[in-house]
């Protein structure tokens, strides 16, 4: 995966680093532990030096203490020379032999031009007797140039010479010279005090002062080169302490190439290069803290760098993955909502109602394909135009200033409701249109939904229909009229008195136009209500004294068939919001039921009493009741209990039809109580304040 | 011995305008005179105005309200009572003859007693 690889080239490169930290470290800590170490060395070294310097000076003294004697005495006895070098030479344990050569002038008998000779006269310890005894010391240059030195400077002078007689040391010892001076005459020279030292013993001496082992010594490895000699030479003596090997014997060139501390011996005129060359070379592996917490902390920093750097990398992958579904669910749900967005479109565009939207000035934002139909613009010319450019010039101009008002006035009725107004199509004709206008609920500012529908086709249709009903009824009261006239003359005596049956046929016949006629006018009342088109004078009226006036008007009806009639009027002035008219049209409808069913002898009561905002009527007869499988079907129209009985009755079978389409149209309702046992009442309810229905056209 | 009063009935159908000519004479005791058009009412009119016309609405040529119209130009015949008798029915036709403001509208069928009292009503000066 491709998160992993900065994960691990940050590894990879913190790893390195602290590595390349980590061997830095190290290198930092050898090289102070080496500086320290070499510190140390030459402490110890110095130590040693400071004995050896010591030892050195000690042991050198013995010559001064020679030239003393000689000055002390008047003459030197070979039995005292060799008491008193004896005395010495087991005092320094370097020492190994003490010679004298006095100083023997060339005669003045020799032609030849000679030097001052040394013919050695004293030899300690006797064993060198027979090799030096009778020596000249002039007569060796190496030893000439000593002495030279020594009578020249009057001091005591040292050089490395190698041995020049086997039974005095091998190898290569320390030469010291000092002058003898004559007793009564210091200007003249007596002789000079010549002495051996071993150097191995007078290194040991020194080295062993303390006679043990333990000393800083037993760390080193001590060679000792002449001072100013071949640098390649081997070393001239080599110390190794009590039961340890001695160092092998390279020259001073190496050990110089390697850790040591050389030092020129100050007390005896430098002529030895003491090198202190520790045992071990290399300084002791140092503390490695620092190194291993460079190391530690460099991997744990690494480490946790990492681990900060997956955590982020993981939760990058966890937000890249929740940024991924994101992005689905919002790829997702955009595409639902396009399709909702599509669906919703095309149902605006299928509508076949023109749907405009306006802004609260009343232009106009959108317009669908049916609207375009419907006036004639297209959507592009409508958007941005008022409202007013789609009316007629006067209504336009009544609308221009007050559509904006009227919209934002909830009590000017616009919102919310449906209203017929004209329209105004692009060539100028103009058509009858149903405008629902709504407020679309959103942010922003208001905007409205203006639902239009061309209803000039429905307005043409009711039209015909009212022309055609407006025939039909015309075309049958003119008859009528005449039938109905001609019937009243022949029944009222108009031409002479009628024989008997023909008097009972003309009423009958009388009787019968007269129901054709209510037929008629009911079957109008019901198309008209059942269309909606009945149009409604509501005013408010007393509904005692309309109850008071339809009785009076159905008395005579009432009294022929022997049915009392009885009021029951409300205990105040009760007034209901209706149509008078309409109102007694139903009160006369129920009374007259109530009357032609009720017994002879019965009583119908009339009353109308208040209840919760609405008068409720009644009229309750003394009648046969309402049959169980009729009271399904009273209010349905042509609907009669037995029909055998319509004529007897003489209803149209419409009365109740009628009345309840009434009663809803005032915004009431209508019902009956028919208990068992006979007696039926009508009640209906009539709203006592204007009532707003919703749909009712202003 | 007054003499009885004038009603110019004016129909196009001859049978309403017997029956009506009969009602009025026999139960009214009114003098009736029936033309068919709204051309011979005016010309009647002109010839000897009558107390009160019965005029109705659908008529072939001239039609009621333009008869109507004709006598209210005529300014000596302006005040005449004119009362419609139509077998029209809707409101909004009722509504437009309303406008007209005859002096009254009686709607057809009716009955002869209350023709002749709705007469009498307009002749005593009212309206129906």
């Amino acid at each position: 995966m491709t998160h992993r690889r900065p994960i691990l080239a940050l590894l990879l490169g913190g790893v390195l680093i602290t590595i390349s930290a980590w061997r830095v470290a190290c290198r930092h800590e050898w090289r102070l532990s080496a500086e320290r170490y070499a510190t140390l060395v030459e402490h110890a070294a110095n130590g040693l030096f400071l004995g050896l310097e010591r030892e050195s000076a000690a042991e050198l003294a013995a010559i001064p203490a020679m030239v003393s004697f000689y000055d002390c005495s008047e003459r030197v006895e070979p039995e005292e020379f060799d008491r008193y070098a004896a005395s010495m030479m087991s005092r320094y344990p370097g020492l190994v032999a003490l010679m004298w050569a006095p100083a023997v002038a060339p005669g003045p008998a020799d032609a030849l031009p000679a030097a001052t000779s040394y013919p050695v006269q004293y030899v300690a310890p006797r064993a060198g007797q027979a090799a030096a005894a009778g020596m000249d010391l002039a007569s060796r240059p190496e030893l000439q140039a000593v002495v030279d030195a020594a009578v020249t400077d009057g001091e005591v002078q040292v050089r490395v010479l190698p041995a020049f007689d086997p039974q005095l040391g091998d190898g290569e010892q320390l030469v010291a010279v000092a002058p003898v001076l004559e007793r009564d005459d210091r200007r003249k020279l007596q002789g000079v005090v010549l002495g051996l030292y071993d150097i191995p013993r007078l290194v040991q001496a020194a080295l062993t002062i303390d006679g043990e082992n333990g000393g800083p010594e037993d760390d080193f490895d001590l060679l000792i080169y002449p001072a100013d000699g071949d640098r390649d030479r081997s070393p001239l003596y080599r110390y190794a302490a009590t039961g340890t090997q001695p160092p092998s014997p390279i020259p001073l060139s190496e050990v110089q190439s390697e850790l040591h501390v050389a030092h020129r011996l100050q007390s005896i005129g430098t002529p030895l290069l003491a090198v202190a060359r520790p045992r071990a070379l290399q300084p002791p592996a140092p503390a490695r803290f620092f190194s291993w917490t460079v190391l530690v902390s460099g991997l744990a920093l690494t480490g946790t760098l990492a681990g900060i750097f997956r955590t982020f990398a993981v939760r990058n992958r966890v937000i890249a993955r929740l940024v991924e579904q994101r992005t689905a669910e919002l790829e997702q749900a955009n595409k639902e909502i396009a399709q909702r967005e599509r669906h919703l479109q095309s149902i605006v565009d299928a509508t076949l109602d023109g749907i405009i939207t306006i802004d609260e000035s009343g232009r106009i934002l959108s317009a669908n394909p049916a609207s375009e139909r419907i006036f004639g613009y297209s959507a592009d010319e409508l958007v941005g135009q008022p409202l007013t450019r789609l009316m007629p010039d006067r209504a336009a101009a009544q609308h221009h200033e007050g559509l904006a008002a009227r919209l934002q006035d909830p009590e000017a009725g616009i919102v919310g409701s449906t209203i017929e107004v004209q329209g105004r199509r692009r060539d100028g004709t103009v058509f009858d249109a149903e405008l629902s206008i709504s407020e679309l609920v959103g942010e922003g500012p208001r905007r409205f939904l203006g639902v239009v529908r061309d209803i000039s086709p429905r307005k043409e249709v009711d039209q015909l229909k009212d022309r055609f009903i407006s025939t039909v009824s015309h075309e049958l009261r003119t008859p009528l009229t005449a039938i109905l006239g001609s019937l009243e003359l022949l029944r009222d005596g108009a031409f002479g008195p009628l024989p008997e049956g023909a008097a009972h046929m003309v009423s009958l016949a009388y009787d019968s136009g007269e129901r054709l006629v209510r037929l008629i006018n009911d079957i109008l009342d019901l198309e008209r209500l059942g269309t909606g088109r009945m149009d409604l004078h509501k005013t408010d009226i007393d509904a005692g004294a309309l109850l008071s006036h339809v009785a009076a008007t159905l008395q005579g009806f009432a009294s022929r068939h022997e049915v009392r009639l009885e009021l029951d009027p409300p205990a105040s002035t009760l007034q209901v919001h209706a149509d008078r008219d309409r109102l007694v049209q139903v009160l006369t409808n129920l009374v007259g039921n109530a009357v032609r069913f009720s017994p002879p002898g019965g009583t119908v009561r009339l009353g109308v009493q208040p209840t919760a905002g609405v008068a409720r009527f009644s009229v309750q007869d003394e009648g046969p009741g309402i049959p169980d499988d009729f009271k399904d079907r009273l209010f349905a129209p042509f609907s009669q209990a037995d029909a055998g009985d319509t004529r007897r009755q003489g209803g149209t079978g419409l009365g109740l039809s009628i009345a309840k389409a009434i009663v809803q149209e005032h915004g009431g309702q209508i019902w009956y109580e028919s208990p068992q046992g006979g007696g039926t009442t009508f009640f209906f309810d009539i709203p006592v304040q204007p009532v707003d229905r919703p749909g009712v056209r202003p | 011995m007054t003499r009885p009063p004038t009603i110019l009935h004016v129909d196009d159908d001859p049978a309403i305008r017997e029956i009506v000519r009969l009602l009025l004479e026999k139960i009214g005791g009114f003098a009736v005179t029936s033309v068919a058009s709204g051309q011979e009412a005016l010309a009647i009119v002109q010839r000897q105005p009558p107390d009160l016309v019965l005029l109705d609405v659908m008529m072939p040529g001239m039609s009621g309200p333009e008869t109507l119209q004709a006598l209210r130009d005529r300014q000596e015949h302006a005040s005449l009572p004119v009362v419609f008798l139509t077998a029209k029915v809707l409101q909004s036709e009722m509504e437009q003859l309303a406008r007209l403001d005859p002096a009254g509208i009686i709607q057809k069928p009716f009955r002869g007693e209350d023709l002749v009292s709705k007469v009498r009503q307009v002749l005593a000066g009212g309206r129906c």
